[in-house]
């Protein structure tokens, strides 16, 4: 077989840069043209254009818990989102509710980037009669933690996967991988923290599976659920008690 | 020419690896361009793009990796259509290496949430390995 002789019938460099162009408007051409018709049309799918970063936790405007919840240890806005926190709180930012996973844990909280489709409720109406809205998860820093933490005041849990949790926990946290969690939403519900709240961390600041896990508590009906958001790292950083292996270990 | 040049460099060889990875990027993009939303979440979980910009990625990379998948199995702008897959897996691959190097752990979103793989070595591997494939498809036949 002569390879020489095939060689030639296809564009060169400009040509197939040619190619490459034509696709790449006609893929952008295409994405924008279905999602404004999704926006469009009624009811409508689809995605709003302007990026809104996700609400702090912290800030949603949440009536004072009671009981173990304690209000006073909960911290204010987590540090994540500094820029969100730092605009002006008139306009709400609201949190993409995307996926069964990031749906809003509120029904208080606005959901605009992510269009309204058949399945979703309507526009919530604030109705006095209705039964309270569940709490959205609220963020801990590490000393609120620390502190409910030695009063035994939280259930933990541990977002990450099983290895990690392995390598290394905070001792006395139950593993609950996120994923493990959407599997088996039953197990999620009967999770019983004996009237405590529930604190999810995952690896750090920067992971976004103790806030996905702490919605879907939420979604499930689970009430007062914190989410640490300096996760394990923090912890292991701080020197706090942690634990190895699949059991929990027992707090120091 | 040794053996492996000559498969390497072989039409039929390069067509095959077209075919292959056409059928990749299409079954990506046919999971994901029915729910940008989703497709939004997974790319914000990576925090490898301007906030800005993940709407724009979120509802077009699904229609580029169409066309691009299109190209590549019907052979109609096949080598642009393997460049542009070639650039898609590079991307991904650092994306992926860029959130493993964070100690990021989450669901890929590779092919919308029928994909339950989570970022690890197998899936730098996977990509890895499409790269390859993307690779030989960028020949000129």
């Amino acid at each position: 077989m002569s390879f020489e002789g095939a060689r030639g019938r296809e564009p060169g460099t400009g040509g197939t840069l040619r190619g490459v162009l034509l696709i790449l408007a006609g893929g952008v051409v295409l994405g924008v043209a279905w999602n404004a018709l999704g926006l469009a049309s009624r009811p409508p799918y689809g995605i709003e254009w302007i990026a809104r970063p996700p609400a702090p936790a912290g800030v949603v405007a949440v009536p004072p818990a009671g009981g173990v919840a304690r209000a006073d240890t909960v911290a204010a806005p987590a540090p994540r989102p500094a820029t969100v926190a730092a605009r002006p709180a008139p306009e709400p930012r609201p949190r993409l509710a995307a996926t069964p996973t990031q749906a809003p844990a509120t029904a208080s909280e606005p959901r605009s980037r992510m269009a309204t489709t058949p399945t979703q409720a309507p526009a919530p109406t604030p109705a006095p009669a209705a039964p309270p809205a569940p709490e959205p998860p609220r963020t801990l820093e590490l000393a609120a933690f620390k502190q409910l933490y030695d009063a035994d005041g939280a259930l933990i849990l541990d977002a990450r996967e099983t290895s990690q949790f392995e390598n290394g926990h905070v001792a006395g946290a139950i593993s609950l991988p996120f994923n493990g969690a959407l599997a088996d939403p039953e197990r999620v519900k009967r999770l019983d923290p004996g009237g405590r709240p529930f604190v999810v961390y995952c690896s750090g600041p920067t992971c976004d599976l103790a806030m996905d896990l702490a919605r879907f508590l939420v979604e499930s009906g689970q009430r007062q659920v914190l989410v640490f958001e300096g996760g394990y790292k923090a912890w292991e950083a701080a020197g706090y008690p942690i634990a190895h292996g699949a059991e929990a270990g027992s707090r120091q | 020419m040794n053996a492996r040049a000559r498969l390497v460099s072989s039409s039929t060889f390069i067509r095959v690896c077209r075919i292959a990875l056409g059928l990749v990027l299409l079954a990506a993009a046919l999971a994901k361009v029915g729910n940008p939303a989703a497709f939004a979440t997974q790319i914000h979980h990576f925090h490898a793009f301007p906030a800005a910009l993940e709407p724009l990625l979120a509802v077009t990379l699904p229609w580029i990796e169409l066309l691009a998948g299109l190209a590549l199995i019907t052979g109609l702008r096949a080598r642009a259509g393997a460049w542009l897959g070639l650039a898609m897996m590079v991307v991904f691959t650092l994306a992926v290496v860029l959130a493993m190097s964070r100690g990021l752990n989450f669901e890929c979103g590779c092919f919308g949430n029928a994909d339950a793989t989570r970022i690890g070595i197998k899936k730098l591997i996977e990509n890895v390995a499409l790269t390859a494939v993307a690779l030989v498809g960028a020949r000129r036949i």
